[in-house]
């Protein structure tokens, strides 16, 4: 079949590679084609000398068939690999097809271009290290999400629960002896309430530390009981108490000062542990006051997460 | 009995007009009892409290928490040390650097704007794009900043932010949602200078703990309570709801808020070993297959 | 079934027993048995944390810490019960010389030296010998060649003293390390680093460039040998950092015969799921563990789209499942009885079925599991069982107690010796050579 009779079946009938578009100027599927364009010129089925350049698997090939293998459909076509430098493929593309019509010359030579191009911005792309990866993400996650949000924010109760935190910090003492963020009546009243509470958790705390100093538990729960039972005990916090009020009267730096206080006071405590039990009333009633402060270190102010 | 009947009733109603008429009849009616009853029931309970104390404990209604998966994390204990020991252990003060992602347009700048109003010794620097964040992390560390912080925006919007320990991680990464600037909020104070204080709501299983322990880290330790301001960050649900307010103990038993903005959501989606390394945990879409159950 | 874990928050070795159907995640679920702490002498911290551990023939657990120690503990028979306190005890601790900072990678029980291999991340060998379960001998240090970071050490299991290790940028070498017949009899006080001349048999080259003409990065993260090596030459199987699984056989070129790209984040740990050494399970740095077959090839399993070359498909050894439960990486992974067990940092421990791929038992450890070993795939027998050995528990108790009220005055090293005495206990020996 002659060239001229298959362009006039592509082009007056049909063509399985054809692209028809409005604009006047039809499209070729074809593999082999080398301007994308459907032309009687670079049409790769109506021509039986043709040339072309394609990437396979990363490398370039020149691809070119003739009229003498155009019997042959499995060896139609020739390819010479191209070298990875352009101009050298450039000078391949030249010499390969010397006589052959220019129009294909400079058709295999734009292609080469184009797909060297390609490649480095590919490269350049594939060096880049993406910080951020992309996920799709649906409509209707995204909307379940925005509901769930939503009643979450209703379920939460902010307001309540922060008003509840910043009542349980006051209570607690957290925010120290003389606190600069409440009204002196109002901590004069929760102090009236404080004052019963704190006594009882103080023993508590007691109790608790002696049980964890370990081997001598036994000679020290009977002086629990009698810091228990003893009534003036009562009065010796108070007199702790007023003590302290009266020390940290400055602000401030005091905090700071304050912190450095427990810190040392830890030190002592945990060497005190390790002594043993030796320790007479006095000592113990001192690790007791050290409790208290512990509680009242700033630092408690933000772990409300750990409790 | 009486629903099924009304309902074979109106079936045999042909006309759908009638019909209709009909239904809304019966359901103002239904409507009308259920009024009369309540406004008995809050009678009674006026004159007698007790009725109502009794009502309630008796009717707890069941609630998404309620109802929670159970967690084997929430109960137990915390064991050793994390990569947040130092900060509570040397009293290190954080020290913040924040960026946003590349080509970050004027939504990240505002937002990084928002951001600063609240977070303390916090330094800004405009993302160069040819720094990645490992790199930043590293020039980070090396100047003694504790934090690094990265907006994330996406098409114009802010989609997220990245939190990195420093120096050695880990790596959180968060979405960001409902962000409400302190203009759009009705009644907003003015907030000063001050560190504010800090609350953490409902940081429950292990992961919460890490999440609320890393939150505890970008603030000082000792906030100026003088200022009366709060900072909030109350998860429910997986969602963190930030909120600042200025506070008042009005007596021993009520506190008065007032909102200083912003306001914004974030939702854990990745955790990360070390500085952007292994994952924890990630968050995917089919883990909220189940409504109840929750991750921090 | 009985474990041991090494923990990442705290240092310390949890030992963890629970039979099948445990599932802590669920309240009314069988619930462990028991999770206990041990080996948290020397003073173990989250700064000194283990990262690799050794069971060493069933008698000693070997453990790694970070920053130059190799801590050596008793484990104990199990033909009766013994009480906590006289678990896992401290043998010898061994504090390495100008390792510090270095990040170890490999841990190796080496039969002909009587005792292990640690490998460092600088290309630093520390070989310790237990030679008749003397822990005196100074541990040798010999650098590696290649002077590049190293991320594994193995041994062939074949052929004793090759080696074959490999990093960053660092492409495997198989070394000879010793020669075949260098008994652990030589292996005395005297031998030093100059004993141990390391040999390259054989280097790897990188696989060829990609699509793009791009250098394909070197990062081999795991590396095994097969059990079954050719007549000649070497045949083993290496992960790598960006997903890719390699096998070499060292007759066939420098270049691996098989490269598949299984994943796309880096491999943490790779490990033969089967006898045959037919498929491996990997993990990697996100969520993903899978089981891979080595001698199926799913042809077209990969796509990778270029805008110059079109769509590139290449073979993937085949996926045969993966095993999903784990929020986090998993570096703890071992295989036995049709079971494979997994920790991570997710702070769980599983229990997966290697056929069903079903978890069939898991704890919440409340650490990070840097490694783990398994002790007894079997459960805990129940009943009649447990009445003898409850029995044995309390004569035991007695016994001790009675030892003790005779000799409360007397030291430590005195009570140690009544026990032994008392006691027909195999690590006898031992204990007293750490008393002495």
């Amino acid at each position: 079949m002659s060239d001229e009779v298959i362009w006039q079946v592509i082009n007056q009938q049909f063509c399985a590679f054809k692209l028809k578009t409005d604009k006047g100027q039809n499209f070729c599927r074809n593999e082999y084609n080398v301007s994308g364009l459907c032309t009687r010129q670079s049409c790769p089925l109506a021509n039986a000398r043709y040339a072309t350049v394609k990437n396979v698997g990363g490398k370039l090939y020149l691809y070119m068939k003739t009229a003498e293998r155009a019997h042959m459909p499995s060896r139609m076509w020739e390819r010479i690999r191209l070298s990875k430098n352009y101009n050298k493929a450039l000078g391949q593309i030249d010499n390969h097809l010397q006589y052959w019509q220019k129009f294909l010359i400079h058709k295999c030579k734009q292609r080469l271009t184009r797909l060297t191009q390609v490649a480095i911005t590919e490269r350049r792309l594939a060096l880049q290290d993406e910080e951020r990866h992309y996920v799709g993400v649906k409509h209707k996650v995204k909307r379940r999400e925005e509901n769930r949000e939503r009643k979450a924010l209703a379920a939460a109760k902010i307001e309540k629960a922060i008003e509840k935190e910043l009542l349980d910090r006051l209570k607690s003492g957290a925010y120290g002896d003389k606190p600069l963020n409440v009204d002196e009546n109002i901590w004069k009243k929760v102090l009236g309430k404080v004052d019963e509470v704190e006594q009882e958790e103080e023993f508590d705390e007691e109790e608790d530390f002696e049980l964890e100093s370990g081997e001598e538990d036994e000679s020290d729960i009977g002086e629990v009981e009698y810091v228990e039972d003893d009534g003036d005990d009562e009065l010796v916090d108070l007199e702790d108490l007023e003590r302290w009020l009266d020390d940290s009267s400055s602000e401030g730096e005091q905090e700071d000062s304050e912190d450095e206080e427990d810190s040392d006071d830890e030190g002592d405590k945990t060497s005190k542990r390790k002594a043993g039990s030796g320790d007479n009333k006095a000592k113990k009633r001192r690790r007791a006051r050290v409790e208290i402060e512990y509680e009242q270190e700033p630092e408690s102010l933000q772990t409300n997460i750990v409790s | 009995m009486a629903g099924g009947n009304t309902s074979e009733a109106l079936k045999n109603i042909k006309n759908k007009q009638r019909r209709q008429k009909i239904f809304g009849e019966i359901k103002h009616d239904k409507n009308k009892q259920k009024h009369k009853l309540r406004a008995e029931r809050a009678k009674e309970e006026r004159l007698n409290p007790e009725l109502k104390e009794e009502r309630l404990a008796n009717n707890i209604p069941a609630t998404i928490e309620s109802k929670r998966v159970y967690d084997e994390t929430i109960a137990a204990e915390v064991e050793g040390e994390d990569e947040f020991q130092q900060y509570f252990s040397s009293g290190v003060e954080p020290k913040l650097l924040l960026t946003t992602s590349e080509n970050a347009k004027k939504p990240a700048y505002e937002f990084a704007d928002m951001i600063m109003d609240f977070l303390p010794n916090v330094t800004f620097i405009k993302r160069k794009k040819e720094y990645s964040m490992k790199d930043i992390a590293k020039h980070a560390k090396n100047r003694d900043f504790t934090d690094l912080l990265v907006i994330n925006e996406d098409k114009k919007k802010v989609s997220g932010i990245t939190f990195i320990h420093l120096p050695d991680g880990p790596t959180f990464y968060f979405s960001i949602t409902s962000i409400v600037d302190t203009k759009e909020i009705e009644g907003h104070g003015r907030a000063t200078d001050h560190i504010p204080e800090i609350v953490l709501n409902n940081f429950n299983t292990r992961m919460g703990k890490t999440v609320g322990r890393m939150f505890q880290t970008i603030f000082p330790h000792n906030p100026e309570i003088v200022s009366r301001q709060v900072i909030t960050l109350h998860n429910q649900r997986d969602f963190i709801f930030f909120r600042r307010h200025r506070y008042i103990f009005r007596n021993e038993e009520k506190v008065g808020l007032q909102e200083l903005g912003p306001q914004f959501t974030l939702k854990l989606r990745r955790m990360q070993k070390g500085i952007r390394g292994e994952t924890v945990w990630e968050h995917r879409p089919d883990m909220e297959r189940d409504k109840r159950k929750f991750y921090l | 079934m009985k474990f041991l874990v090494s923990s990442n928050d705290t240092g310390v070795v949890k030992e963890v027993i629970f039979n099948r159907g445990t599932d802590t995640s669920k309240q009314d679920a069988t619930q462990p048995k028991s999770i206990k702490n041990f080996c948290s002498e020397p003073d173990a911290t989250r700064k000194n944390r283990i990262v690799h551990m050794l069971d060493y023939e069933s008698k000693f657990l070997v453990a790694v810490r970070l920053g130059g120690e190799v801590s050596v503990y008793e484990i104990n028979d199990d033909e009766y019960e013994v009480e906590d306190e006289y678990k896992y005890n401290l043998l010898h601790n061994y504090k390495l010389e100008g390792i510090n900072e270095d990040m170890p990678v490999s841990l190796l029980a080496v039969e002909e030296l009587e005792g292990v291999i640690v490998a460092y991340q600088s290309g630093k060998i520390v070989i310790i010998s237990f030679k008749e379960d003397k822990f005196d001998r100074a541990p040798v240090v010999v650098q590696l060649p290649g002077n590049k970071t190293i991320s594994d050490f193995t041994a062939n299991p074949s052929e004793a003293g090759v080696f074959a290790y490999g990093g960053e940028e660092n492409d495997v070498r198989v070394i000879r390390l010793f020669e075949k017949d260098f008994l652990a009899d030589s292996f005395d006080s005297k031998v030093t680093d100059k004993h141990f001349k390391p040999q390259v048999l054989f280097t790897a080259k990188n696989v060829k460039n990609d699509h793009l003409d791009l250098r394909v990065p070197v990062w081999i993260t795991q590396l095994r040998f097969f059990t079954e090596q050719p007549e000649s030459g070497y045949k083993f199987i290496t992960a790598t950092k960006y997903g890719q699984i390699r096998i070499y056989d060292t007759n066939h070129g420098r270049r691996p015969v098989k490269d598949y790209t299984v994943c796309e984040r880096p491999i943490l740990r790779m490990t033969f799921a089967d006898e045959d050494e037919t498929e491996v399970i990997i993990s990697d740095s996100h969520n993903l563990i899978a089981k891979h077959s080595l001698v199926k090839v799913d042809e077209k399993a990969l796509k990778t789209n270029s805008a110059s070359a079109g769509t590139i498909i290449k073979p993937v050894a085949k996926l045969l499942g993966k095993f999903v439960d784990q929020f986090g990486a998993t570096y703890g992974i071992r295989v036995g009885e049709g079971l494979l067990v997994t920790g991570g940092l997710d702070r769980y421990l599983r229990v997966f079925d290697l056929d069903t791929r079903e978890v069939i038992a898991k704890a919440y450890l409340g650490v990070e599991i840097a490694d783990l070993i398994v002790l007894e795939y079997e459960d805990e027998e129940e009943e009649e069982e447990v009445v003898d050995e409850e029995l044995l528990k309390l004569q035991q108790r007695r016994r001790r107690r009675e030892l003790r009220d005779a000799e409360e005055e007397s030291d430590e090293e005195e009570l140690w010796n009544q026990l032994d005495e008392s006691e027909e206990s195999k690590s006898k020996d031992v204990k007293r050579k750490k008393l002495h």
